[in-house]
């Protein structure tokens, strides 16, 4: 019995953690789309292109990058953790996930009020419409991200998890290192070299 | 790798802080990389090294390395149909488009 509800608990994990992939990748399709747009004005614009995104924070941005990959580094550990029963290193992690996304949206809050302080708006010119859009929607991103999290914690904090029972950490924590994977293409082109 | 009591494969704790130097170090070079001016090469140079942390991220921290054949079929199926997507896309402006 204990042998055969094992195997159906592998089973029931690995397929749960295929649907989170499925989505993962229709995720990456409508980023795809947008990165695909910021081509298309790229070859059109090209000049507009080089001298709006000047007026980008580089500092801001690569800080947030590294604000990011370390929030990466801490949920992959929270799933090691509780892989080995470590709820405690599981909740420690998650909370520290979160801080670091707070940071991360706190750090665009005060992007986008210098933007509109000095009349930079969506409206004003097609490079910042594409620098609104796909950073506005993969804020949005960050902020689901950090409610799954929350909830992941919440769980864990009641010991809900154990090595045989954590799809939930497993599949938010794939969906966090979607949005981080998103960042790590929109920094250097936003930022970088538009 | 397989943890014997829940199946499932585990890496050593040490792979991801390493993994995540690895990744530190390549986001200073695609800062450093774009401050040279390399002519028409900065966006390709840019996208080479964000698709190294790309797939350190997705193999290591995702697990992907661990993953059967129908996750990476759906990886490699939605890689290659965003490709031609943003080349077709663009060349099709480029064309249509910039007159």
């Amino acid at each position: 019995m204990e042998h055969v509800a094992g195997a159906e608990e592998f089973h029931r994990f690995e397929t749960s953690k295929m649907g989170v992939w499925v989505f993962l990748f229709s995720e990456i399709l409508l980023f795809g789309g947008l990165f695909a747009a910021y081509a298309v004005f790229r070859s059109l614009f090209f000049e507009e292109f080089h001298r709006d995104h000047l007026q980008l924070d580089v500092t801001l941005g690569a800080i947030n990058t590294v604000v990011l990959l370390c929030s990466s580094l801490t949920v992959a550990l929270a799933v090691a953790a509780i892989q080995r029963g470590k709820t405690r290193l599981l909740q420690i992690n998650l909370a520290l996930t979160i801080l670091l996304g707070i940071v991360f949206l706190v750090n665009k809050y005060f992007e986008y009020s210098a933007k509109f302080s000095h009349d930079i708006f969506p409206s004003t010119s097609s490079f910042f419409s594409i620098y609104f859009v796909m950073t506005g929607l993969h804020g949005l991103h960050v902020l689901g991200g950090l409610v799954a999290l929350g909830l992941a914690l919440v769980l864990a904090v009641r010991g809900r998890f154990s090595p045989t029972n954590y799809i939930m950490v497993e599949g938010t924590a794939l969906y966090w290192h979607l949005v981080d994977l998103v960042w790590i293409y929109l920094f250097p082109l936003l930022y970088l070299v538009a | 790798m397989a943890d014997p009591a829940s199946g499932h494969s585990t890496q050593p704790y040490w792979i991801y802080p390493a993994v995540w130097g690895t990744l530190i170090v390549l986001t200073v070079l695609t800062v450093l990389v774009a401050g040279v001016d390399l002519g028409g090469w900065n966006v390709p140079m840019a996208i080479a090294i964000a698709t190294v942390k790309a797939a350190l991220v997705a193999l290591f921290f995702m697990h992907l390395r661990f993953e059967g054949r129908w996750v990476w079929g759906f990886a490699v199926f939605s890689v290659f149909l965003l490709f031609p997507l943003i080349i077709l896309t663009v060349t099709d402006a480029l064309l249509k488009l910039a007159r």
